[in-house]
């Protein structure tokens, strides 16, 4: 009990340093792992490394599992090519780029290849916690990077395990690979068949579900151990098999407090056991992580705006897949077990993975994602029909309700600009022959290059108030009438203040919402009176 | 991390498996979940030898236990606990003084020598917190009065285990029954309960609010924090000879105080009840039925003594406090077990063989026996309050008949309107000026400040028992103005399974087939409505064209809302 204590004593300074410094909790988590190592060694006190290897177990099973609950086919409807062709992409770029690497710094070919293959997956844990934390799950750049992930898992599973079993022939190695199919297919029979028929027929209170829940994780754990196949293999497979909704909605509650505990404790003990490699490991680690940003950052990009994203989201994707998988760390133990990597290149990937999951939360922040739009070429072709517009609509930022928008001014026969800094809107705007701007619509210069301060209407549909500001700041004095969006209160008098027509969204809605519930929902005696 | 052997994990997954499988199974007989585990740990155990104890799961096993009482403390505040204290103490102290010596009789009389015959006493004499505390969990009634004094007389009995194992380890160092001994353990423990109360107090005051108010917007924070609190005074509870129940259960009262602790307590819960169910199964496991056979006769004699005799005297105190009929008899039933601690007792005894194997199957059989009658007497007190009423057994108490005062919330007909972003602010201020009862609901505890007229709670919606206390099945409508498609889809769907309309914010077009094919009622569309504002605005000041008349057709924005009107029908509106 004292060595659990310890432990939550080191998960709660981590927790606590993350809140009040902002930064993300996993790294903190780790580094105060390192903390209780480093104190026990200078207190000359042992390490409870049992239950710290235990926790380590116990911890990545719940948390993979947890991971792969969240990764069901069904968000990935109407999105299956882009999927595939994003994730084999990736894969295939990384996993070349780290081979090649590798050889060039002089590692021999197994050796590449396990970096290689280390280096190709993105981490499903980091990821999906992301993406929850900013409830960022339903938006395209979302589901198009959960779709990425389950392809990944599903490579590096079967990559793993035909590493594993490469040792002892082809024949084995593909018979193993073969029993890890059957194992995922009897995943997918029961996240198609069985699990939504018992939400169906049998009602399970919450205690029940979550021990059905866990024993499907021990039951695919402990079939992969029959198997012969690395146990997170079952882990994922099973999480996979409750990721059909309800199922993965009416477990999700009891998942995310075992997931909260175990994750907390599972990065302590990873980082109570990290050991820094040597001075040349330390060089060619930062050499791959170079490697997987750069290649990720750019080829992803490329990639999914190439199969239709926005550019914002396809930066957003590959940003946030700039990290190497927990299965990584598994990948790598596993050729320590079978002899076929040293030790030094298990702590160096180790390194890998921990310092770009460190890095994921500060690299996917919006100005990282805006700074990076500001490299893609600009599209000029547009501007053209700008010159000589005037009493005209300006739409600063097209998003959701451009088309909508468009079609109305089109209507009302009222020439339009859209400005917007997505090189891929103004792409398909160009395509459509609408006249546009591609650039900052906050920025004076580009809103002159649409002719603001001559229209009659600018409707401004930025997502921040500051940037709303400084378009009304630029547009006083002329005699468009600015529109802005505004969520807040304090937004509706700002905008009021500087002599804009604040849209209040949040307000329409609950106007609206209010009318119907007074026609549907009062009692008829109310109504009468 | 190398050459692992996956032992816990292996042992884990027996577990959870076995637990799950005889639950279902107990299910089918409306068996109690609690000892569904036993017998799934005696199957996997003392059966088929698949699982030994070993020190993680022991860990695990405590780590439940210390849960438990955790959250047993969280529910409670100070208010609550001085109510129940006195009643507490006496009912404790009372059945403690007459089950042990009622215990003894009965032992001698079945031909137990002395020291055997004190050893069952004892080990009859103490009720288990943990059954008793997850049963009333289960039934929801934990915050009832009489949750609350049986929950005080657990803890009070407590106290006194303590002080009988300190006897026995004076017994076990030689030094028998010396006055010294006897004082300085007696010491020991209420000095240490006295210590641990004050600093517990201490920190409830002046060292947790501020810290915790700041960790409140993250509920990750907190969750780890209380958890880190929980582990820290069960560990100062053992320094100090104390047991790790009484630690968990004041550092659960320390969090009490604070207005997040319903939410806490729902987030800990399902890591208390996987952690619970293993130390259950664990339990069954460890039990030793090697010579339950030839003590049969005096295992029921004696399991019928706690199950009856138990409660019996606990009836005859507590109804002499004027608590009323209702009250007393659900506070007795809730004593008709044996304690774990009683295990633990007649395994020191035996081990330092003061006691026979013989005597040690049978305290295992009562456990076994008394647990699994006393959960279903528990479970189904209700049904047994009314048989005895109508056998007139409760006469002779002379309880008082009127009940109890005693307040219950419950709502009816409200509106639940979850998620305090500007959206669901501005509908809790519309239906609340409208003169509806509406609870609003968010995890954010700073999120609920300022709305006046409404009900509040602090809570995540993704949680069966948060659903349950908002009382989602009463309510006339549910709103969600939530950002997060999961969280919204499993909301409409509890609600078309309870028969509840619901509104659900569809914040992005992919949303909305899958609410309709859920039957939302209504979908809260910022998005469209602010575009019906622009073009309102863009109308009114003149800035497109003509403004509609009645004969003209007005330019749309070419969208349609889809409703069920309130006969379930579906319709849309077209803007």
């Amino acid at each position: 009990m004292t060595g659990l204590a310890i432990l939550l004593l080191a998960a709660a300074v981590a927790f606590g340093l993350s809140k009040w410094i902002r930064l993300p909790v996993i790294p903190l988590l780790m580094l105060s792992g390192v903390g209780v190592r480093m104190l026990a060694e200078a207190g000359g006190v042992a390490l409870p490394r049992e239950l710290l290897r235990e926790m380590v177990e116990l911890g990545l099973a719940v948390l993979v599992f947890a991971a792969g609950a969240e990764l069901s086919p069904r968000r990935m409807r109407g999105r299956t090519k882009p999927i595939v062709i994003v994730a084999v992409s990736q894969f295939l770029l990384l996993g070349l780029a780290g081979i090649v690497t590798a050889t060039v710094l002089g590692y021999n070919l197994m050796t590449a290849f396990y970096l290689g293959c280390a280096l190709s997956a993105s981490s499903t844990l980091v990821v999906v916690r992301h993406l929850q934390t900013r409830r960022q799950m339903f938006e395209p750049y979302g589901r198009l990077v959960l779709g990425v992930l389950l392809l990944q898992d599903l490579f590096i599973i079967l990559i793993m395990v035909a590493l594993l079993k490469s040792p002892e022939g082809a024949l084995i190695s593909a018979f193993a690979v073969i029993k890890a199919v059957g194992l995922g297919v009897l995943a997918l029979g029961l996240h198609k068949w069985f699990v939504p028929w018992l939400t169906r027929r049998v009602k399970l209170d919450d205690e029940e579900l979550m021990l059905g829940a866990l024993s499907m994780l021990f039951a695919f754990s402990g079939m992969a151990y029959l198997l012969e196949l690395p146990f997170l293999v079952g882990a994922l497979f099973a999480g996979f098999a409750l990721s059909a909704f309800p199922m993965n909605g009416l477990v999700r509650g009891m998942l995310g407090s075992l997931s909260g505990f175990f994750l907390a404790l599972f990065f302590i003990s990873v980082g109570a056991f990290l050991v820094l490699p040597g001075p040349q490991m330390l060089v060619h680690s930062l050499i791959f992580i170079l490697v997987l940003l750069l290649v990720t950052v750019v080829f992803v990009s490329v990639v999914a705006e190439a199969v239709g994203y926005s550019t914002r989201a396809a930066i957003e994707t590959a940003v946030l897949l700039s990290q190497t998988s927990e299965f990584s760390l598994l990948l790598a133990l596993t050729g320590v077990a079978s002899g076929q990597i040293s030790p030094e290149l298990f702590s160096m990937i180790a390194l890998i993975t921990v310092s770009t999951m460190t890095l994921t939360p500060f690299i996917s922040r919006d100005r990282v994602a805006w700074s990076l739009m500001r490299l893609h070429p600009r599209y000029r072709t547009g501007e053209q029909a700008c010159e000589t517009l005037s009493d005209h609509a300006v739409l600063l930022g097209y998003g959701r309700a451009g088309a909508r928008l468009a079609q109305y001014f089109k209507a009302q026969k009222i020439p339009i600009v859209v400005v917007d800094d997505d090189a891929a809107v103004i792409r398909k705007l160009i395509q459509k022959g609408i006249p546009c701007v591609q650039g900052d619509g906050s920025d004076p210069l580009t809103i002159d290059r649409a002719h603001g301060r001559e229209a009659r209407v600018v409707i401004c549909s930025m997502r921040r108030i500051r940037d709303a500001e400084a378009v009304l700041k630029h547009m006083r004095g002329s005699r468009a009438k600015v529109l802005v969006r505004t969520f807040e209160p304090e937004e509706v008098a700002l905008v009021e203040q500087a002599g804009g027509y604040p849209v209040r969204t949040a307000h329409a809605s609950a106007r609206t919402f209010l009318d119907w519930f007074e026609e549907n929902m009062s009692e008829p005696d109310e109504e009468s009176a | 991390m190398q050459g692992s052997d996956y032992t816990l994990l292996l042992d884990l997954g027996f577990i959870v498996i076995g637990a799950a499988a005889f639950a279902f199974l107990g299910k089918l007989v409306r068996m109690p979940s609690i000892v569904a585990y036993i017998f799934a740990g005696i199957f996997l155990g003392p059966v088929l030898g698949l699982v030994e104890i070993g020190h993680s799961l022991e860990l695990i096993a405590e780590v439940g236990i210390a849960l438990l009482l955790f959250l047993v403390g969280l529910e409670l505040s100070f208010a609550k606990i001085r109510d129940v204290g006195r009643v507490a103490v006496a009912a404790g102290v009372g059945q403690v003084v007459f089950t042990a010596a009622g215990g003894i009789v009965i032992c001698l009389l079945l031909g137990f020598d002395l020291i055997a015959s004190v050893f069952l006493a004892v080990a009859l004499t103490f009720s288990s917190t943990v059954v008793v505390v997850k049963l009333l969990d289960q039934k929801g009634h934990l915050n009832r009065l009489y949750g609350r004094m049986a929950v005080g007389i657990f803890l009070v009995q407590d106290l006194i285990v303590i002080l009988v194992l300190t006897l026995l380890a004076g017994l076990g160092h030689g030094d028998g029954l010396a006055f010294g001994t006897v004082a300085l353990g007696l010491g020991k423990a209420f000095g240490g309960m006295a210590l641990l109360l004050g600093i517990v107090l201490l920190a409830s005051k002046y060292l947790l609010p501020r810290p915790f108010a700041w960790a409140a917007r993250s509920p990750d924070t907190i969750f780890i924090w209380a958890l880190f609190w929980c582990f820290l005074v069960a560990g100062l509870a053992g320094i100090l000879d104390l047991s790790l129940e009484i630690g968990a259960f004041l550092a659960g009262i320390a969090l009490a105080q604070l207005p997040y602790n319903d939410d806490l307590r729902r987030r800990l819960h399902p890591l208390m009840s996987f952690f619970i169910a293993v130390f259950f199964v664990t339990l069954g496991v460890q039990m030793d039925l090697s010579a339950a056979r030839e003590n049969a006769l005096p295992a029921a004699v004696l399991s019928l003594f706690v199950i009856i005799g138990n409660p019996l005297i606990f009836m005859f105190i507590i109804s002499r406090m004027n608590y009323s009929e209702w009250n007393s008899f659900q506070t007795s039933i809730t004593v008709a077990q044996i304690s774990e601690f009683s295990f633990i007792f007649a395994a020191l005894g035996f081990s330092s063989g003061m006691i026979t194997q013989d005597v040690l199957s049978i305290v295992a059989v009562v456990g076994i026996v008394t647990i699994t009658v006393s959960a279903y007497m528990i479970l189904y007190s209700d049904l047994l309050y009314r048989v005895c009423r109508r056998l007139r057994i409760l006469r002779p108490f002379r309880a008082k008949q009127t009940p109890d005062d005693e307040r219950i919330t419950s709502r009816l007909g409200h509106v639940i309107v979850v998620g305090m972003n500007q959206l669901g602010v501005e509908i809790v201020q519309g239906l609340v000026r409208r003169g509806e009862l509406v609870l609003a609901v968010d995890t954010d505890p700073a999120k609920l400040l300022g709305l006046d007229g409404a009900e509040v709670l602090i809570g995540n919606v993704e949680y069966e028992s948060v659903v349950e206390e908002i009382g989602m099945r009463e309510a006339k409508l549910v709103v969600s103005a939530l950002q997060i498609e999961d969280t919204n889809h499993l909301l409409a769907y509890r609600c078309r399974k309870l028969g509840v309309p619901c509104s659900i914010h569809a914040f992005d077009v992919s949303v909305v087939d899958d609410l309709m094919d859920l039957e939302t009622s209504y979908l809260l569309m910022p998005n469209v409505d602010g575009l019906v504002e622009q073009r309102d605005i863009l109308e009114k000041e003149g800035l497109v064209g003509e403004r509609p008349t009645s004969n003209m057709e007005r330019p749309t924005l070419n969208i349609e809302r889809p409703t069920l009107n309130r006969d379930g029908e579906e319709g849309g509106d077209r803007v």
